[in-house]
């Protein structure tokens, strides 16, 4: 049985997967529906996800509360020491993503944030052509 | 209270739906598996098509990242 990556998924990523089930990011969340890949979000992820669909894209409602039922795993909420060291490494907004994502050591990050980090991060149609395709 | 002969009848029905939806649930994995075979297959062209476009994703993300960090962490970094 083929190795189950586990992935962390970007705000950006998952709602792009949502909008779009067909694209690059939507097929890897049905990869995450079937378990061939384990989905990471952090809480803030799932803010950012919820006050967006909630203001702006309503039709994505149903998906979201889909996705969230495969369940993904769900990472603690970063530190302000953790959100400190990875300030050092990206130092924008984007660093409390990256304090989690750091926090849990995933296989995969699947932002549109850093190059510089333990695990490889990826677009998703980077993802799906090195890893899924058989 | 239930009396036996109910008790029975509930369980067969609950085992009835629990079978239904073991099978929906089976079908909406092989309808997945065969999306990612299909993003493989398909000619790319025809591959994103969204209700919105990725753009306006983007930047609403962005936007909400930006005042979660203003108002959370900004200070105190």
């Amino acid at each position: 049985m083929p190795k189950r990556h586990n992935v962390f998924l970007d705000t950006s990523a998952i709602l792009a997967g949502l909008n779009s089930p067909n694209g690059a990011a939507g097929v890897i969340l049905a990869a995450c529906f079937t378990h061939q890949i384990t989905p990471i979000i952090s809480p803030q992820v799932i803010e950012e996800a919820e006050r967006n669909i909630a203001l702006k894209f309503p039709r994505l409602t149903t998906a979201w509360q889909s996705f969230l039922l495969i369940p993904p795993k769900i990472t603690p909420a970063p530190t302000l020491k953790q959100i400190k060291q990875a300030y050092k490494i990206l130092p924008t907004s984007d660093a409390p993503i990256l304090a989690s994502a750091l926090g849990i050591n995933p296989d995969f990050l699947r932002p549109n944030v850093v190059k510089a980090s333990l695990f490889p991060i990826l677009l998703p149609g980077e993802f799906l052509n090195s890893y899924l395709k058989k | 209270m239930l009396d036996f002969q109910e008790i029975i009848e509930y369980t067969l029905d609950m085992n009835k739906t629990a079978t239904i939806f073991k099978k929906l649930t089976n079908l909406e994995q092989q309808v997945q598996k065969l999306k990612v075979q299909a993003y493989f297959s398909l000619p790319k062209a025809q591959q994103s098509s969204g209700i919105y476009a990725q753009t306006e994703i983007n930047d609403a993300v962005k936007l909400t990242r930006k005042q979660i960090w203003q108002t959370r962490y900004a200070k105190k970094t």
